[in-house]
């Protein structure tokens, strides 16, 4: 057997603890080991360590570590002596290693000073929180057994304040507790990530209140799963994503489901290596032989006890129940310290009964949604409100803010992986993390930074994403200057042909970009036209300036030098791609409104379509705008766009200049026809709920005038 | 190993439209694990219109 590869690392950098959690492994479950650990981790050791993980580094080339402060209680090791220790760490390790470090606290010590220096170290912090005063009171208690509730939500509401530092919160489950109230609680704080975690047991110490109430877990599990799913879809709830992944034959990144290989080991305050620290449960046997003083990390990996325990996360390790069980694919036998009795840990987990049900129960629940086809939500706006500028705008900003939020989320995942990077540009991702929250959620709108944001996401899961023209789009860290430049003043709307390369790469060479100096000679062209629009409707002008603030100027190399071009698309939601150029001079400011107007009603859709589906998969149809066979939900964006420029060109021909009066009455008679076409077409689609009803609504106004 | 419960399952995931965001981000992930690379956006679906008026 090959070595393990560790990549990861849990160092005890305190042994002691300011709580004394009842369920707590490291006091409360047999191995008492703690009491002979000096409280810290020495100088001496941190240097060895450092010099361990670097030499490993090299002797593996391990591109990437974790390592996770741990304790005990980490932070009575002190908030600067951490900071001290992350810095020898990467010091020491060199620049060829990208080391991810972090602390898993029970929060009493976290307070604005401690995360001023792990946000100005890019040392992330996981919380230990069990839920509501109620629930988290049960078992997190001092040793008076007072509640440690008070000090533990503050410091939960201060790192919601630091996205770049908070990297998610882990509660231990309780059977007795509402689960529904429990999802309630940590949806209405929006972590990041939570792990919930059953409480550590084995088969010589089952499961707290389980001997009482036999499915008190699997009902537990089953709530809290069914809650999750329907009512907090949004919440990444680490536990629940990894059973699904399993599920799906996917790595479930967790030790609780599915199988893999030990890539973990622990450090103790003594410098001594061992092995998955949970395993302090079965007795006092975790140690790897050697420490950080005198053994190498390799020597470690390659110990027999780690052989051992690497067998048991395959299927051959597994005992013979779970080697003909249908579901050990999915949970891989259970963590290895639940499986455990007096005869060692050839047993099926002692949670096999919840994980069997929590199986398919998941299962289920997944068919159930593919069966039912899309899980629509239900529809909880006003579409006739919507669909009118000046009846919509509740309901647009509400849209808004769901689609902000989500790109908030992202923007701040996209930094924290710049800032990991190190360097310049790291740097100014965590000035630009230290905002306030108001001005990052702003600049996350921005249709550039949204485009920037998915590449550099997709670029830290190890995916590419192409542009149009088929070439891969490079992570590029430097736009963090050019965010920090738009953060450091108001962004004033209209942004008119914007220098900003991400509204242009996603393009590639499909598309050109008129030169700055066109850009910004026809600017008084972009006003004028969305001047038509305002005076028209107040509404309407109000409604694009705050959904579509980005317009770029485009040539489609590919087109008849007369025709006029625009498109739009929700890889760079909020901006209008727009041609200004007809043959030798610029075209019409009723033209441009038209087209500007086209793209912005593209825009809305995309936003009410990010909540409510509108089309379902199906074949694809003709659409009397386009030559091509469109998918149903391409003929659906055409004629929400399409009802709308009908009503401007019917203003065009009551209230237009005269030069527009024939191209008016030519616009509406193709438009009366095509939408005619349309409609009839759409009947034949498969449309959501909210699809058919936005298509009646739109059906029904086709024809009303709003040109007064 | 997948089983073949797991092969329907994943085909049918891949194909869904998923509302759900729990669900979407599992069907995302789904997707990375067989797409080698996928693209931003296609000139397809950019709406891309030329005014024929």
């Amino acid at each position: 057997m090959t070595p393990a590869r560790i990549s990861s690392f849990l160092v005890k950098v305190a042994s002691r603890c300011n709580l004394d959690c009842d369920y707590c492994y490291v006091y409360h479950h047999a191995d008492q080991a703690w009491r002979s650990m000096p409280q810290v981790l020495t100088d001496e050791n941190r240097q060895a360590f450092a010099r361990r993980l670097a030499e490993y580094a090299r002797s593996v080339d391990l591109k990437r570590a974790a390592v996770i402060f741990h304790g005990g209680e980490p932070l009575l090791a002190g908030a600067a002596s951490l900071c001290d220790f992350a810095s020898l760490i990467r010091a020491t390790a060199g620049p060829d290693i990208d080391i991810d470090i972090g602390l898993q606290t029970n929060g009493l010590l976290l307070d604005d000073a401690a995360l001023d220096l792990f946000e100005a170290h890019g040392i992330g912090v996981s919380l230990s929180l069990d839920g509501p005063r109620a629930v988290n009171d049960l078992h997190r208690t001092t040793r008076r057994r007072r509640s440690s509730f008070d000090k533990v939500e503050a410091a939960l509401e201060r790192l919601k304040l630091r996205p770049s530092v908070f990297a998610g919160v882990i509660a231990v489950i309780d059977g007795s507790t509402d689960p529904a109230e429990l999802l309630d609680y940590f949806a209405g704080h929006a972590p990041p990530r939570i792990d919930f975690l059953l409480p550590d047991a084995h088969h010589k110490r089952p499961p707290p209140g389980r001997s009482e109430d036999p499915d008190l877990y699997v009902r537990w599990l089953k709530r809290a799963f069914d809650t999750w799913l329907d009512r907090h879809p949004s919440l990444p709830v680490r536990s629940f994503e990894a059973l699904l992944d399993a599920i799906m034959g996917l790595p479930s990144g967790t030790d609780a489901f599915g199988f893999g290989d030990v890539s973990l080991i622990s450090i103790e305050t003594d410098g001594t290596y061992h092995d998955l620290d949970v395993l302090k449960v079965v007795g006092n046997g975790t140690q790897l032989g050697g420490g950080v003083l005198g053994t190498s990390i390799a020597e470690a990996a390659g110990s027999v006890q780690l052989e051992a325990h690497r067998r048991l996360l395959a299927k051959p390790g597994l005992c013979a129940t779970c080697q003909t069980c249908p579901v050990s694919d999915i949970c891989g036998g259970g963590a290895v310290p639940h499986r455990w009795s007096e005869a060692g840990f050839d047993n099926p987990t002692v949670y096999c009964q919840e994980m069997t049900a929590l199986i398919a129960h998941a299962q289920s629940r997944l068919s159930e949604a593919l069966e039912a086809g899309p899980n629509e939500p239900e529809l909880d706006i006003d579409v006739d409100a919507f669909e009118l500028a000046e009846t919509g705008e509740a309901v647009m900003a509400s849209l808004r803010d769901d689609a902000s939020r989500a790109h908030r989320l992202s923007l701040d995942a996209a930094l924290r992986h710049i800032a990991e990077g190190g360097g310049h540009t790291g740097e100014t991702a965590l000035r630009i993390l230290s905002l306030s929250s108001e001005r990052l959620d702003s600049i996350s709108w921005q249709p550039g930074v949204v485009a920037w944001t998915n590449v550099t996401l997709a670029a830290r899961d190890g995916r590419t994403i192409c542009d149009v023209s088929g070439r891969p789009l490079a992570l590029d860290p430097d736009y963090v200057e050019d965010i920090e430049r738009l953060c450091s003043s108001p962004v004033e709307t209209p942004v008119v042909g914007a220098d900003d390369r991400w509204l242009r790469r996603p393009f590639g060479e499909a598309i050109m970009f008129e030169p700055r100096e066109i850009a910004a000679a026809v600017r008084p062209l972009v006003y004028e036209a969305l001047g038509i629009l305002a005076t028209w409707r107040p509404a309407l002008g109000r409604e694009i300036e705050i959904t579509s603030p980005a317009v770029q100027f485009i040539r489609d190399p590919t087109a008849h030098p007369d025709k006029i071009v625009s498109f739009s698309d929700d890889a760079v939601p909020g901006a209008l791609f727009v041609s200004v150029r007809q043959g030798d001079g610029l075209i019409d400011a009723y033209d441009l409104a038209d087209s500007l107007l086209h793209e912005h009603r593209h825009q809305k859709l995309y936003l009410f379509e990010r909540r409510f589906p509108t089309t379902l998969p199906g074949d694809l149809v003709v659409s009397p705008w386009r030559e091509d066979l469109r998918p149903a939900s391409g003929l659906f964006h055409a004629i929400f766009v399409f009802v709308e420029l009908r009503r401007f060109w019917e203003y065009v021909l009551a209230s237009g200049p005269p030069r527009m009066l024939t191209r008016a009455r030519n616009q509406l008679a193709d438009t009366d026809r095509n939408l005619d076409q349309a409609f009839a077409t759409l009947e034949q689609c498969q449309l959501t709920d909210a699809g058919a009803a936005l298509a009646a609504l739109l059906r029904s106004r086709g024809a009303v005038s709003l040109a007064a | 190993m997948q089983t073949a419960q797991t092969t329907t399952l994943r085909s049918s995931v891949l194909k869904a439209k998923m509302a759900n965001p729990a669900l979407q981000r599992l069907q995302g992930r789904l997707r990375s694990d067989v797409q080698a690379s996928e693209v931003i956006t296609s000139y397809d679906r950019m709406h891309h219109r030329h005014n024929r008026s």
